[in-house]
């Protein structure tokens, strides 16, 4: 546990002394393209996991609460759901709608993570990856965290649509 | 251009995986034949002994909990590549209750292979036998009879694929 948090803390340094060197690269565009490839790396990284143990996923899932009665459709759906909108978030143009997808997929994870939390603590996670790894009060942070950022970077997206009004000064 | 060139690396985390090899486990009980079983079948009503399976067949006493989802994994694919399993029998084991077994034996619809057997060990025989609490187990017991491999924990295709196919071959010879 310890060597944990000796690694997040010196990862954390680390970034933080690279970002005060760098400081010209830090332009809204650049922190909506690391959210962006954050965003889509996260989702094509567990989709990938969940077609790679597709079998695993598909048991695992029929054995959540909730969702048992769909879970066969869901073992399909729900990586091609991560993957289509790792795209959207991804390019540009998408960008918009692929973000307030992905946060609210994300919101939607988590309140059944709480779900999971309250009435069947014992049961393992089935996201793929790293993420295997984290008990479930540390997937509720994990995943606040994610939606904290899409959450910015949709107000970033707000800020740079908004244009400064043209002002027609011939009709005056 | 740029940005693919970031998004590369962050694919390349996802890292290749494969179920893996699991070492068989020493029971004491090797070369032995198989515990005399009754087992509780899923129309509540009639028990089935292991006396009563076929002769002369390699026979697979997989030892599961319908709850544990690395038993639902070897079920499903044991399930799905039954086409390659139809000369070996199957006597699918549990200390389960009834209504859980059930649903286990509809969703991978073991009614319909000849060669799968599945009940509840309500004698509690498997777990007593092996004294194991681990599930799944995966016994296997060649042509004539006798004990020859104990997996526990879940074994993947391609290795109870490559067991069966030895133990057919040795049988053979």
């Amino acid at each position: 546990m310890n060597l944990k948090i000796l690694i997040i803390v010196s990862l954390c340094t680390g970034i933080l002394i690279f970002l005060y060197y760098k400081r010209k690269y830090l332009t809204r565009e650049n922190f909506g393209w690391l959210i962006a490839i954050l965003y889509a790396s996260l989702m094509l990284i567990t989709a990938g996991e969940k077609f790679r143990d597709f079998i695993k996923v598909r048991e695992q899932l029929s054995l959540m609460p909730l969702i048992e009665p769909v879970s066969d459709l869901l073992a399909w759906a729900l990586p091609l759901t991560e993957i289509i909108l790792a795209v959207l978030v991804f390019l540009p143009l998408t960008r918009k709608i692929g973000l307030y997808l992905v946060t609210a997929l994300m919101v939607v994870f988590t309140g059944y993570v709480v779900y999971l939390i309250k009435y069947a603590p014992h049961l393992p996670c089935t996201c793929g990856g790293f993420m295997e790894q984290l008990s479930w009060p540390q997937h509720l942070v994990f995943n606040s965290i994610f939606i904290l950022l899409g959450v910015v970077g949709l107000f970033l997206i707000r800020l740079d649509s908004r244009k400064p009004k043209e002002v027609d000064y011939h009709l005056g | 251009m740029f940005n693919l060139k970031i998004l590369i690396p962050c694919l390349l985390f996802v890292a290749c995986k494969q179920a893996p090899i699991i070492m068989s486990v020493k029971t004491g009980h090797e070369g032995e034949g198989m515990p005399k079983l009754s087992l509780l079948l899923m129309d509540k009503k009639s028990y089935y002994s292991t006396t009563s399976l076929p002769k002369g067949k390699t026979n697979v006493v997989f030892y599961f909990s319908p709850t544990c989802p690395y038993c639902r994994v070897q079920m499903r694919t044991i399930v799905s590549n039954m086409s390659e399993f139809k000369d070996i029998q199957f006597t699918a084991v549990t200390i389960a209750n009834y209504e859980a077994t059930k649903h286990f034996y509809e969703r991978y619809n073991l009614s319909e292979f000849s060669n799968v057997v599945c009940g509840i060990d309500t004698g509690f025989v498997i777990p007593t036998y092996f004294q194991t609490n681990i599930v799944p187990l995966t016994a296997i017991y060649d042509k004539s009879g006798a004990l020859q491999q104990v997996f526990s924990g879940g074994i993947g295709i391609k290795q109870l694929k490559e067991v069966l196919r030895l133990r057919t071959v040795l049988a053979r010879n």
